[in-house]
């Protein structure tokens, strides 16, 4: 379904984002005066975006109409050769919840713990079920956060956020 | 590398001395007495960042790592430069303000926070930061030509540039030092230039060394290989006296024109670090600045070893502060 | 001349500064092939540690980690299509299909030999004709960069995959993305819609690793693979034969050129170089339609071009004391803080110690093709460790590098955001590249616009009357026409590159 009309989707929302941007770039300050300010360049971005979105979107719509149900693929990943399930996009919002869940903590509970927690949850969430090596994971994730953690303070002086047991 | 035998080096000290205290478990008494007297003793816990809004291999980044070299001896922990480009240095500004209160983060930085209040960019200024003082003036702001240019001097610039209004190019950046100093020459002289923005020290220069622009204001000690090569030409510094290292280079103010900029770099803490810290780590500044390495090695560029206390700087920022608010406010009329 | 440079070699010849350049090319390798963590990154960390020694042994290190840095890209590039720098963008292109091919081998070879060879072949010139070439540099200003932004923006076209149309519509987006922030000039900050946290907008390195790095998470995510990559693919065909090699020796010059012209220019820095002859190389192909899909042609123009933008950027930092890019920029503070006074007397004040760097550039580069050699059988067994314990741990390292570019989460953030833009793009068919090209160009074209305004007073003719500028404009305008031509003609035909 979406599939169908993706290209009729992204060009709608490209035009919306640009029509946005040349209306903000009213607003910006300046502290010189001239014909081409700190509002030129977005502002003509934001026209030749608004054209492209259009032609995707027709482009969409009328490919739509010559190719009714077949998916255009453009991502022919090798590996798909070795796929042994479907594909499915809940993993990838679990992943991409863990990824926010795992910044927005960082500082507060730190770099060390949180890499942890991370590696290995995310390490669960990729793997495939007879593939999960629970005490493996857990090993590699603390051996690793531990080892990153450590050279980054300490030899690079990367100040990481400690967190708690800072 | 070297890094890591510091850190042996230091665990194994810190080893000792836990040891030696545990040994001596008798005499805990009198060093707790010790520490009361020190409200500092506890600092600096762990390396301390410092945050140079600015570039790396700039003449900030490079006041300031000389700086730290000599402050790691005598704060004895190690010293991170952190370089927070963005927004005319308003992110590693900002970046300070948000850290921890605790010391081990400060801000090294000069006049341009001045200059982002002044223009707008900003909400705050110098007054917001508590400061540990100041380890380096830059006396030699200067404005520089080409050999072949048709003027070699303050006097015939301000003739030339009479009678041509707007011929004149001026390389700056827009909202930097260099462009508040040429808002307060035009003023001064009433001479209009052709003021445009070319970005940095390394841009200006290689715009002026391509014939691009006519003056190129910036420091003296950036470019004192140009000039010894003769690629340069210095027009004037903008000092009270001149330079030591340039005799023959003359003063603004002897040449007519009263503008004297220092520009300064100073280190400035969050508003509610402990006093006693900023305090020791105002004293490490003094005796880094007594140092005569140091000074030699400030000296090489051209820059003078001046230390300034906490009151001094804020006192040296106020007044700058007024001749920047009031270039701008002139500019604006 | 070379009796200058036998003395260099003497000087660096002491065991204690091969040490400190092997570490350096080592420590280089290390940073250059991790995603998020670069060259700039490792020079910025080990400057301080430069402090205590004698210059040649200092400047001796910073080469090493300048070379390696700049070479490690290759591995995850060809392995797991993760460019680590924008240097190895052009390098995932071909290098990993001929990986997924069981060519992995064969890719690093290519990769690894034009690499020394292009290098060596920038580190040649850098010592014989620097001075020169830096006053050429000097040449180009705001007229002829823009100029040259607007010929490297039209290379676009050539990068677009299926759709031109979304290609283009990509480089705007990097063109967009690259405006947030600070306006050029002004300074005052544009669509940070009130956050202040976005005043400094986006890091070039978030950008990148999230648009390829987390995007790739994202996409195994969905598949759930179950075995390691492919443990047949390190059962590989190492042997590249000297014909092969000769083979590519046009495309080879042509590349290092290109890398070595674009380093030169203060300003336009390194990164594009190796997409710049990526595309140069497809287009004087017979075979277009075969790039993209395993072509040693594209690894080799890749490593060679970004290896010779190395020597290059050296050229106005040794003649004139310019630095050309952020690693250059940190080089010349290190040059400062030992003392040294960069500028037109460089080479003659401090010929030794010049004379040193270049040693120690021939030296490191030597290291550079070693290390990567005996490594490379380590590096392909890196393909049967099992993407789902490899790529939580590459995340966490690209949150290291994207926190450590500023020492802000806010460019944690970024990069999250660019992982999941990246999904997206993917997902919807819009190419990657053009993406980066115009997020990296878009601000250099906007502010040398305004500042050759500014220079000619409001007047845009000396955008076409500057020779150079003109050329450039020429070449760019004819290349637009090209494009439009060829993607009629091949509107039916297959996709040449799907990024």
């Amino acid at each position: 379904m979406v599939a169908k009309y993706e290209d009729v989707f992204s060009g709608i929302f490209l035009l919306i984002v640009s029509v946005i941007m040349f209306f903000t770039a009213y607003s910006f300050e300046a502290l010189t005066t001239s014909l081409v300010g700190p509002a030129f360049m977005p502002q003509i971005i934001a026209i030749v975006m608004a054209i492209f979105s259009v032609v995707i979107a027709v482009g969409g719509f009328r490919k739509s109409k010559v190719i009714p149900e077949e998916k255009n693929s453009p991502e022919q990943h090798k590996e798909e050769l070795i796929v042994t399930e479907k594909r499915s996009y809940k993993p990838v919002l679990i992943s991409l919840g863990l990824m926010i869940g795992y910044v927005i903590l960082l500082p507060y509970i730190g770099f060390l713990i949180m890499t942890v927690i991370y590696i290995f949850l995310q390490m669960l969430i990729l793997s495939h079920i007879t593939h999960r090596k629970i005490w493996l994971f857990l090993l590699i994730s603390i051996v690793t956060s531990a080892t990153i953690y450590y050279l980054f303070r300490n030899v690079f002086y990367v100040m990481l956020p400690t967190g708690i047991i800072g | 590398m070297k890094s890591v035998l510091k850190k042996t080096l230091f665990g194994s000290v810190l080893a000792t001395s836990i040891l030696f205290l545990g040994a001596c478990g008798g005499d805990g008494a009198s060093e707790d007495a010790n520490a009361g007297n020190d409200p500092a003793a506890d600092y600096p816990s762990g390396p301390i960042t410092v945050v140079v809004p600015a570039g790396a291999g700039g003449d900030t980044d490079l006041n300031t790592r000389i700086m730290a070299k000599y402050l790691e001896k005598e704060l004895d922990t190690n010293i991170v430069v952190s370089n927070v480009t963005g927004s005319g240095g308003a992110t590693g500004t900002q970046t300070v303000l948000d850290a921890k209160p605790d010391g081990q983060t400060v801000l090294a930085f000069h006049n341009s926070m001045l200059l982002n209040n002044v223009f707008g960019l900003t909400d705050y200024t110098y007054d917001e930061f508590k400061m540990a003082g100041v380890g380096v003036l830059d006396q030699s702001n200067t404005f520089l030509t080409s050999p072949d240019s048709k003027f070699q001097d303050i006097p015939s610039l301000i003739e030339y540039a009479k009678a041509n209004p707007g011929e004149v190019t001026m390389a700056t950046e827009i909202g930097s030092m260099t462009y508040i100093q040429t808002l307060q020459f035009q003023e001064q002289t009433g001479v209009e230039f052709n003021i445009v923005d070319i970005g940095g020290a390394a841009d200006k220069i290689a715009a002026l060394l391509g014939g691009r622009v006519d003056i190129v204001p910036t420091s003296l000690g950036l470019v004192s290989g140009y000039i010894e090569s003769g690629d340069m030409v210095p027009l004037g510094v903008m000092a009270e006296e001149r330079l030591e290292g340039a005799p023959d280079v003359p003063t603004f103010k002897e040449e007519g024109v009263d503008i004297v900029i220092d520009k300064i770099f100073y280190w400035g803490f969050d508003p509610e670090t402990p006093d006693a810290y900023v305090e020791k780590f105002s004293n490490a500044m003094e005796n880094v600045v007594a140092n005569e390495e140091y000074q030699q090695e400030i000296e090489d560029s051209w820059l003078s070893p001046t230390f300034l206390d906490q009151e001094a700087t804020n006192a040296k920022l106020e007044e700058i502060n007024a001749s920047y608010q009031e270039a701008y406010d002139n500019s604006e009329q | 001349m070379f009796d200058m440079l036998f003395a260099g070699f003497g000087s660096v010849m002491t065991l204690q500064i091969i040490m400190l350049i092997a570490a350096g090319v080592a420590l280089g390798l290390v940073f250059g092939s991790i995603p998020g963590l670069t060259a700039t990154m490792a020079v910025a960390i080990c400057l301080p540690i430069t402090y205590g020694m004698d210059p040649i042994a200092g400047m001796s290190l910073l080469m090493g980690l300048y070379i390696g840095g700049v070479s490690g890209g290759l591995i995850p590039a060809i392995l797991l299509k993760l460019p680590g720098t924008p240097s190895s963008i052009a390098t995932t292109f071909d290098g990993y299909p001929m990986a997924q091919n069981g060519e992995a081998g064969k890719a690093f070879n290519y990769a690894i030999v034009s690499s020394f060879l292009g290098g060596l072949l920038s580190i040649i010139v850098l010592i014989m004709i620097a001075p020169p070439l830096g006053r050429v540099a000097l040449q180009f200003g705001p007229f002829e960069f823009f100029a040259i932004v607007i010929f490297s923006l039209t290379l676009i076209a050539s990068l677009s995959g299926d759709s031109l149309p979304k290609g283009i519509m990509a480089g705007l987006l990097g063109i967009s993305f690259a405006m947030v922030g600070a306006a050029p000039i002004d300074a005052f900050p544009r669509f940070t819609y009130g956050f202040t946290d976005m005043n400094a907008g986006f890091n070039l390195l978030p950008v990148l690793i999230g648009l390829f790095a987390l995007s790739e998470i994202f996409i195994s995510a969905e598949k759930k693979v179950k075995k390691g990559l492919n443990a047949k693919l390190s059962k590989v065909n190492y042997k590249v034969s000297i014909k092969e090699y000769v083979a590519q020796g046009w495309n080879f010059l042509r590349s290092s050129l290109i890398g070595l012209g674009i380093g030169i220019l203060p300003g336009i820095g390194g990164g594009t170089s190796n997409i710049i002859s990526y595309v140069a190389a497809k287009s004087s192909s017979k075979k277009p339609e075969e790039f993209g899909k395993g072509n040693p042609a594209g690894v080799v123009a890749s490593e060679a071009s970004n290896n010779a933008a190395v020597g290059g950027a050296l050229v106005p930092l040794i003649s004139l004391g310019i630095p050309g890019d952020t690693v250059t920029a940190m080089l010349l503070g290190g040059l400062v803080l030992h003392g040294l006074q960069p500028g037109p007397l460089l080479m003659q004040n401090s010929g030794d110690v010049v004379y040193g760097i270049f040693a120690a550039l021939l030296i490191a580069n030597v290291f550079m093709i070693l290390f990567l050699f005996m490594g490379m059988k380590g590096f392909i067994r890196l393909l049967s460790i099992p993407q789902h314990i490899l790529y939580p741990i590459i995340l966490a390292l690209c949150v290291v590098g994207a926190f450590g570019v500023n020492n802000r989460l806010f460019d944690v953030g970024a990069l999250l955001f660019f992982g999941v833009l990246g999904y997206l793009m993917i997902k919807f068919g819009f190419p990657l590249t053009p993406l980066v090209l115009g997020f990296i160009l878009g601000p250099l074209l906007e502010t040398n616009l305004r500042r050759g305004l500014m220079l000619s007073q409001g007047d845009f003719m000396p955008f076409l009357t500057s020779p150079i500028a003109a050329a450039f404009l020429l070449v760019a305008a004819a290349s637009v026409v090209f494009a439009i031509y060829s993607n009629h003609k091949k509107k039916k035909g297959t996709s040449v590159l799907n990024v």
